[in-house]
């Protein structure tokens, strides 16, 4: 953070130093590139750390220009308080079209369109309403900056313009630095993850939408004082496709790059177009097609990675033993807390699900299943492959919804709600394939699954990096020894690591029922029998009720309190590892025979 | 009774010419999960086909086969050329394809300029049929654009070659497994979207200014026909521009264009609250 404000003053200070050394028509290109440089960062906000492609990002930016220039028109002294009303009208315009849009979890591809159609269509709109807009050629003739009754100069409002252009990148700078900046990352890359910790994504996403609306809005604005003109083609096809090849070229998913792109591109372009304008159009368009196919990742991150440093070298997260009392899993404490919330005399179920049916289409997966969990136990559910062990752990999570049946954790009703819900809840999960945010580090992997299930985005900017972790978590990093790969990118980590930093995750949040499915796929067999002793601790010590998915029947006998089988979506038995095995009926289904 | 006849004929022509424009779009997205940004381009090509094949003395009828033609080679090109090296990654198609439209549209400026061109009728008048004087060209249009849709989702739908390629939007590794040549598929996909777009732009050619430019007017509404026909269903097409071309048709009546045109994005933006979709990426 304070990287990013010292960076900013330095830029702020060098725009100021250049545009006294050249003067005029100099520094008002670079005001004017400063400007396209915002807007810029707002797409890569919205899109390199969220993930959300909007190809619409000139609509908060250029109805807060029109709604600027009728305004500073009609009232030249309100000039500056308009540059915040701006901010303010990109940002109503981003936040409209995030609920409008962002709430049915369209894919990025859909996103693209509507909101390039979207565009397009404000400027034929814009074009059409002579009235309001002034048609084809726009609204020309506004007025400059000004304060106090008296307008700035030209030089001058070019300075002020490119100061407060970069002051507002340098605001993006300093936020992406703060633990939000690694959630947006996070939802980014792994979604599903995300929600299954306790993060609302769609809310978050909208947030991050309206943010990167407020600084378009801002841009518009000072825009609209920079050229004193704004017409219909704000919103057009070319400045679209011009603003994304800026944030390409310069690199997704950092603040710098599209800056540099933002500022080289343009520069280019007004030195080449003059001798070379078609040309140069030309050159445009396959360096758009070469950068996708060759460089993907933009040049910063190329350069970087050439320079020998790590693409992504971000503030590292402490992370801290919890304090002792606070330790949501020690067994007092959870029973304590439960009771709470359940005011009936007797402590809750940890979980029930009563005669749960899930099917799609034709196809049965679970045929009304009745499981319950009296007390913290270690679970294991087994069965032959199509079972519907799975889906039965994706119900008690949130993941997929039932079409009949109830599921009540600890003692709450929780038939219908989202994944984030009963993450809340404390229902912790780890997926089949390992599921970690991979271009973020082991460290910040781990304190991203402790911020879960409180979280919200105005707290993820002030909490400090600094985070306590539930001892169960850290016993899991230490007896792995992930411990001395804090800082290593989760993606690069092994397989079998990858299985064990999950499940760290997955105690790290407020943890009171444990959903692991296949924990020890792709372990060997010693590996397996010691995750078996220490999930067994884990279990044992912090009197965490578990549920395992497994196939590994040395792996179940060393671990499983009590067994369940089911098959063909029907809980067939349940009793001890000892009952199970013996069951006439498990054995009919095992050893292929039709019972 | 005239008056909304004239809407009814209006309305079936802007749906036909949706629909021929949307198809290759349609194609290129259920087929292969590619958004190709620069298909209004292909049509602006098709349309500058007919312009040189009118310079040249050839008959406007026989530049709907020469558009296509040079589409679907054209098209190959570019599969081979770029799409073989992204595909499978949606969002990087869209903006491969960003920077190409520029490139197309740019190539096109730089051999024909800027200026306007344009290709005379070659059925000029109108035909009074239904009690309404309708131009005839529009009634030829219709004609050709649907046979054009049917025959090629019908292709697609019902011959063994669609079969195949149907088979491997289904599953490509599986299909790619069982001996399928996908590379064909994909090239053959892509050739015929463009083709299909070469047409419809040397259909058009005739009722408008043909200039480089031109490619970006379609893209619009066809992606408003192909979002509300839904994604992955071929038939899609013919459901997304039918709808589309109601709306804007009604609207138009009352008020103009541009309100059409919000008005088949507000239908778009319903349908995606209508319709569930999964969240990308991550499967257990």
């Amino acid at each position: 953070m304070r990287r990013a404000l010292a960076a900013g003053a330095a830029c702020a200070l060098a725009a100021t130093v250049f545009s006294g050394a050249f003067g005029g028509y100099r520094s008002g290109q670079l005001s004017l590139f400063l400007v396209f440089a915002a807007l810029a960062v707002s797409l890569d906000f919205v899109w390199g750390y969220t993930g959300i492609l909007s190809l619409g990002q000139l609509l908060p930016f250029g109805i807060a220009a029109y709604t600027s220039a009728k305004i500073v028109s009609a009232a030249p002294s309100l000039g500056v308080p308009m540059l915040v009303a701006a901010a303010a009208v990109g940002a109503g315009v981003a936040a409209a079209l995030g609920v409008a849009m962002l709430r049915r979890r369209p894919s990025a591809v859909v996103v693209g369109l509507l909101t390039l159609v979207l565009s397009l269509t404000l400027e034929q709109l814009a074009e059409q309403w002579r009235d309001v807009t002034g048609g084809f050629n726009g609204l020309t003739g506004v007025p400059r900056l000004g304060a106090f009754g008296a307008q700035l100069s030209d030089a001058a409002q070019d300075v002020v313009v490119s100061v407060l252009a970069i002051a507002a990148i340098t605001a993006v700078g300093a936020l992406v630095t703060r633990p939000i900046g690694a959630v947006l990352i996070g939802i980014r890359s792994n979604e599903r993850r995300m929600e299954a910790l306790g993060y609302k994504t769609v809310q978050i996403k909208i947030w991050a939408f309206t943010v990167g609306g407020a600084l378009a809005g801002f841009a518009g604005a000072l825009y609209v004082h920079r050229t004193s003109f704004v017409s219909p083609q704000i919103f057009g096809f070319s400045l679209a496709t011009s603003m994304v090849l800026w944030t390409l070229v310069g690199g997704r998913g950092t603040i710098v790059g599209p800056v540099i792109g933002a500022m080289s591109i343009n520069f280019a372009s007004a030195t080449l177009a003059d001798v070379w304008l078609q040309y140069w159009t030309l050159a445009t368009g396959l360096i758009f097609v070469a950068v996708v196919v060759v460089m993907p990742h933009g040049l910063v991150p190329s350069a970087q990675r050439l320079a020998g440093r790590p693409a992504r070298r971000r503030q590292q997260p402490t992370l801290r033993p919890a304090a002792t009392g606070v330790d949501a899993l020690s067994g007092a404490n959870a029973v304590d807390m439960v009771g709470d919330r359940a005011p009936s005399a007797a402590a809750p179920a940890i979980f029930e699900a009563h005669d749960v049916h899930k099917s799609f289409g034709f196809f049965r997966l679970l045929g009304g299943v009745t499981l319950t969990m009296e007390s913290a136990e270690l679970r294991c559910l087994i069965g032959p492959n199509g079972a519907g062990k799975s889906t039965l752990l994706d119900i008690l999570s949130g993941q997929q919804g039932c079409q009949s049946g109830r599921v009540l954790v600890l003692g709450t009703e929780h038939t219908g709600r989202h994944a984030w819900e009963f993450a809340r809840h404390g229902v912790s999960r780890k997926f089949q394939s390992p599921q970690l945010i991979d271009d973020l580090s082991v460290a910040t992997n781990v304190a991203i699954a402790a911020w879960g299930t409180r979280s919200s985005p105005w707290r993820l900017i002030r909490r400090p990096w600094d985070t306590s972790v539930p001892q169960p978590a850290l016993e899991i990093l230490e007896r792995t020894q992930l411990d001395r790969r804090l800082d290593m990118r989760a993606g690069d980590l092994s397989h079998g690591d990858k299985q064990w930093l999950e499940i760290a995750m997955a105690v790290a949040g407020d943890c009171r029922l444990l959903l692991l499915d296949e924990p020890t796929a792709g372990m060997t067999v010693a590996e397996s029998l010691e995750a078996a002793a220490l999930l067994r601790e884990i279990h044992r010590s912090h009197r965490l009720p578990i549920v395992i998915v497994e196939h590994d029947m040395a792996f179940i006998r060393a671990v499983a309190d009590r067994v369940t089988v089911l098959a063909r979506g029907e809980v067939l038995a349940d009793g001890t590892v000892a009952e199970v095995e013996n069951d006439p009926d498990v054995q009919a289904i095992y050893a292929g025979v039709d019972s | 009774m005239d008056a909304l006849t004239l809407e009814l004929l209006n309305g079936l022509s802007l749906f036909a010419t949706l629909a021929i424009v949307a198809l290759g779009l349609g194609i290129v997205f259920g087929l292969m999960g590619i958004i190709n940004l620069a298909h209004g381009e292909f049509v602006m090509i098709g349309a500058y086909v007919a312009y040189v094949a009118h310079a040249g003395g050839l008959s406007h009828w026989l530049s709907l086969p020469l558009a296509a033609v040079v589409l679907f080679v054209l098209g190959a090109c570019i599969e081979v050329g770029l799409i073989r090296r992204i595909h499978r990654r949606p969002e990087v198609t869209i903006l491969a394809t960003f920077g190409l439209s520029i490139c197309l549209r740019q190539a096109v400026e730089l051999i024909f300029t800027k200026d306007f061109r344009g290709v005379p009728n070659p059925v000029p008048g109108a035909t009074r049929a239904f009690g309404v004087l309708f131009p005839t060209y529009r009634y030829v249009l219709i004609g050709i654009a649907v046979v054009v849709v049917v025959v090629t989702l019908l292709a697609f739908t019902r011959s063994r070659f669609g079969l195949t390629v149907r088979a491997i939007v289904a599953d490509r590794d599986l299909a790619d497994a069982s001996g399928v040549r996908t590379g064909i598929a994909n090239f053959c996909a892509f050739g015929i979207g463009a083709a299909t777009a070469g047409i419809a732009g040397a259909l058009v050619a005739p009722l408008g200014a043909i200039e480089p430019q031109a490619g970006l007017a379609y893209l619009p509404g066809a992606f408003l026909v192909v979002i509300v026909g839904g994604f992955h269903r071929l038939w899609g097409v013919i459901a997304g521009a039918l709808v589309v071309a109601a709306v804007q048709t009604g609207v138009i009546h009352f008020y103009d264009a541009v309100w059409a045109q919000i008005a088949a994005l507000v239908l778009a933006v319903l349908m995606l609250q209508l319709r569930r979709v999964p969240v990308e990426g991550a499967t257990t």
